[in-house]
């Protein structure tokens, strides 16, 4: 892994077309600026893993759901 | 900082689409078959699932064909919200033709079912598809379901 050391205002290309800026650091945040093709999918790694987390949670509950959704449906129109 | 709760979808209602259990689709139907390529998110292996309608109740089952057990519920993003599946499109996450289907999971007791907006399904007429993860504030990982 390269570990490289930037400050505000000072930056790094990853490849032709992606650029990455240090906005500014304070209060142990950095704020990032990243300039992409739309093509290219820019996420945070941690939302990654929370969509996983979740599609994972919905197989685990899918007969709950099933149950939630019935329920709602037999009480009628709303 | 004040963070609001994410704002609730709608139960879809049954529609012909996918209460129908009939072999003749129509050209608004999801195919019975789904693959995705990539994987879904962090799960590269669960490529092909099996879509059956569930009568009734506007949602379907994605039966994962891949590990024996793996069953989501989910829902067309267009019947529960049709404006974020506009969104979608006019950010290039999904085109015009293509359905988008949202997770739903239950969570806590009494469950309460959410719909997972960050990372749709976004799926193409031929039944390819592919995860797709949305970073915006309006795509919460877990909307809750109301009756709306």
């Amino acid at each position: 892994m390269l570990v490289l050391t930037r400050r505000p205002g000072q930056g790094l290309r990853i490849g032709a077309e992606i650029e990455l800026t240090v906005v500014r650091v304070s209060g142990g945040r950095v704020v990032l600026a990243v300039a992409a093709p739309p093509t290219v999918p820019v996420v945070r790694t941690e939302l990654l893993a929370a969509v996983t987390a979740e599609t994972n949670a919905a197989a685990a509950s899918a007969s709950h759901v099933r149950r939630a959704l019935r329920d709602v449906g037999g009480h009628g129109g709303g | 900082m004040v963070r609001s709760l994410p704002r609730a979808v709608r139960v879809p209602a049954p529609s012909p689409a996918t209460t129908n259990s009939g072999s003749a689709p129509d050209r608004h139907s999801l195919p019975a078959r789904i693959d995705l390529p990539a994987g879904l998110v962090g799960l590269p292996d669960l490529r092909r699932f099996q879509l059956r309608p569930m009568p009734g109740t506007g949602l379907c089952e994605l039966r994962c064909l891949d590990e024996r057990g793996f069953t989501v519920v989910a829902a067309d993003l267009a019947a529960v919200e049709p404006s974020l599946r506009d969104r979608l499109v006019q950010l290039g996450f999904a085109g015009p033709e293509e359905r988008v289907l949202v997770l739903l999971a239950a969570h806590g007791e009494p469950p309460m079912v959410t719909a997972n907006l960050a990372g749709p399904i976004v799926v193409d007429e031929g039944g390819r598809g592919r995860q797709v993860v949305v970073e915006d504030p309006a795509f919460p990982v877990r909307a809750p379901l109301s009756r709306g």
